[in-house]
């Protein structure tokens, strides 16, 4: 059997640590960053969490706080945050063992990776994992965890560890390690951390006097299978050392384009709702035209706010076809305005609206509809309006030009006061220094 | 075993709530309004227009299809030999004019009918390598290198900042360059370094002298700073090159962008 060894990489505190990249004075300094529309916390530094601030909390109840001992508050940056992401992930990438040409990395979210380490002697894993910690922090200046171990589950238990014990020195390596310290470690970890265990499945499994990492190891896999279904039964297996959740390591192609947000404030008018959809649609265009594409079909969504007590949920969502696959924002437009008239419903208090393109293939590809219904001189005029439509935005910004679909107040636009600058994708924005 | 090789798995990746936000990274070409075809890259070979901050050394960017005005610094074929010289016109009479503050009196006089001279191209911006290393990649740049490769943009460790004041003149870096700094370079003793001090970013060189760290300014009336453990002082990057925008246009377009905001 191939020897498998597997390291989470954890990025400390991510957002948090992205500001303080670009903000010197912030270094020591409580700092929050909040959730999309400045609602909640999303992320607290170690000092603000020293402050009682807790991941979660809504921003306006802990006002007095931030304004007491002077937290720093950042609406969140995800334009940013995805290129550091992006940057710390390039870096982790070339670590990993390099299989048909792909290196064996997972990405499996903006600020955790997997890597196949298995090319690695053991002895050499620690040294490693502090090698892939410092190139990160070197490059970027985002620290991270590291947890090495030989299946999924227990390199996301490293990690835990590597969090909770600073002795560590943020690196922990689990591969070789005697049978009776592992389940020293396991016995301190409830079912409820282990990463794909949420709360139901604690609870089936509390019912059971399962209660620590440790038990759920020994209880036997057709038990747990009995239990938690075949989820529960890897579970057991990869507690054990036998990896059976694979990474997932292919790339899926992009094959579609999302735009979506929740709003500002709860929006019931079809004429908001309208200007949402069209802005959203232009949004999604630009990206399809940027990766030079067309899209054949056009689908858009609109809920409520399922974390608001007073509205009743209810989603909604309508897909439409186009004639003839293209990239031209009015025609995309049209339809998805459309396809809006078909699903509004009056009195609804909906806080999110999202446009959503796909069957996108090549732009250079013409395929006339059935009906032959192509005019080339008519196409080229449109996309010499697009090209330079492009080309305003890009040099002037987003505001400089736009359809008036779009609306023209946008009050319904998601909130985002304390909102740092784009220091990596826009010229406009550079860092200074003097 | 073989049961568990199926596809379904525990946990699926959480959708990154960054993946809808991302935005392609900085762009020189995007800032300089090159098309993806049409531009060049010219090493500068002589002190020419050493006063327009161009230095003996750097590379050039230029556009081959802008038109070149008054006042732009240009490509131009004099004679059968290329030159850099600042374009000036008045009426019809127009003069191609060297900058060099150790050659004042160059030869100024106006181009003739029967001159043989081709504008080449409209100089856009200047490379200034901060750096022995990238003197040396500029040097050797290939014919048509991608600039923003040649700047180590596509790397995860380098970020552009902007310079604001002229205390680093001396070294190539002027008020409103853009300089581009490697994260992950340790910096040696008199390179040109991005640090924290104080809390604010500044562009300093970096010296090491009995068992302290100085920051040096390259203008003869801005003092060393010695560095102490309250300033807090961090390096935050190695300083690789400095981007001088030579072309009004361009530079308006980085201030009209920023008073827009988002």
């Amino acid at each position: 059997m191939r020897r498998s060894v597997i390291a989470l990489v954890d990025c400390s505190n991510f957002y948090v640590s992205v500001e303080r990249i670009f903000h010197a004075a912030l270094q020591k300094r409580p700092v929050v960053v909040l959730s999309n529309n400045d609602g909640n916390l999303v992320a607290v530094s170690a000092e603000a969490k020293a402050l009682g601030l807790k991941r979660g909390m809504a921003y306006h109840r802990c006002r007095s706080i931030i304004k007491q001992h002077r937290v720093a508050v950042f609406s969140s940056n995800y334009a940013l945050y995805q290129d550091l992401s992006d940057r710390v992930m390039q870096i982790l990438a070339d670590f990993a063992l390099l299989r048909d040409g792909l290196r064996q990395q997972e990405i499996y979210s903006i600020d955790e990776c997997f890597l196949d380490l298995s090319h690695i002697p053991s002895e050499q894993l620690l040294d490693y994992g502090r090698q892939m910690q410092e190139a990160v922090l070197h490059a970027t200046g985002i620290p991270v965890h590291v947890g090495i171990a030989p299946t999924k589950i227990l390199a996301k238990i490293a990690t835990e560890v590597a969090k909770r014990e600073p002795s560590h020195a943020d690196v922990v390596n689990l591969v070789d390690l005697p049978e009776q310290e592992l389940d020293a470690i396991l016995e301190t970890m409830a079912v409820g951390e282990i990463w794909g265990i949420g709360k139901r499945r604690a609870q089936i499994l509390q019912a059971q006097e399962i209660f620590t990492a440790e038990i759920l190891k020994y209880t036997p896999p057709g038990r747990t299978r009995h239990l938690l279904g075949v989820v529960g039964e890897r579970i057991t297996y990869e507690l054990r050392g036998l990896a059976c959740i694979p990474l997932e390591v292919t790339n899926k192609p992009k094959q579609g384009i999302m735009a979506s947000r929740s709003f500002g404030r709860p929006v019931e008018s079809q004429q908001e709702l309208a200007e949402a959809i069209a802005h959203y649609t232009a949004r999604a265009a630009e990206k399809l035209r940027r990766q030079q594409s067309v899209a054949a079909s056009i689908s858009i969504f609109v809920s409520t706010n399922r974390f608001d007590p007073e509205t009743p949920p209810y989603a909604t969502g309508a897909s439409g076809r186009l004639l003839c696959a293209t990239d031209f924002t009015p025609d995309l437009i049209a339809v998805a305005q459309g396809l809006l008239q078909q699903i509004y419903r009056p009195g609804i208090r909906y806080h999110r609206a999202g446009v959503y393109l796909s069957e996108i293939g090549p732009c250079h590809v013409i395929q006339p509809d059935l009906f032959g219904g192509y005019d080339f001189e008519q196409e080229e005029k449109k996309a010499r309006l697009m090209a330079t439509l492009d080309v305003i935005t890009n040099f002037c910004g987003r505001d400089a030009i736009f359809f008036g679909a779009q609306g023209l107040e946008r009050s319904w636009q998601a909130k985002s006061r304390w909102l740092s600058a784009h220091y990596t994708t826009r010229w406009s924005d550079l860092l200074q220094v003097t | 075993m073989n049961a568990f090789t199926s596809p379904t798995i525990v946990a699926a990746g959480f959708p990154s709530p960054g993946e809808e936000w991302r935005e392609p990274r900085l762009d020189v070409r995007q800032l300089l309004g090159l098309a993806s075809e049409g531009s060049f890259c010219y090493l500068m070979r002589s002190a020419d227009m050493s006063a327009a901050g161009i230095l003996n050394g750097d590379v050039l960017v230029a556009s081959p299809t802008l038109v070149a005005g008054s006042t732009d610094i240009v490509i131009a074929t004099i004679d059968e030999a290329t030159q850099v010289r600042r374009l000036l016109r008045i009426g019809s009479v127009a003069f191609l004019v060297p900058e060099d503050p150790a050659r004042p009196h160059a030869q100024r006089r106006p181009l003739l009918s029967g001159d043989s001279v081709l504008i080449e191209a409209v100089v856009l911006c200047n490379i200034h390598g901060l750096s022995e290393a990238s003197r040396l990649a500029l040097s050797n740049h290939p014919p048509h290198a991608n600039v923003n490769r040649l700047l180590g943009l596509h790397l995860p460790a380098v970020f552009c900042t902007l310079v604001k004041g002229s205390s680093m003149q001396g070294a190539g870096v002027f008020d409103g360059d853009i300089v581009v700094v490697d994260r992950s370079q340790r910096p040696a003793p008199n390179d040109v370094i991005i640090a924290s001090v104080n809390g604010r970013f500044v562009v300093k060189r970096f010296i090491q002298a009995r068992g302290s760290v100085f920051l040096l300014s390259d203008h003869p009336l801005t003092p060393p700073v010695l560095v102490t453990t309250e300033m807090g002082f961090q390096v935050w990057g190695v300083a690789l090159f400095s981007l001088h925008l030579l072309h009004q246009r361009i530079k308006n377009r980085l201030r009209e962008q920023r008073r827009q905001g988002r």
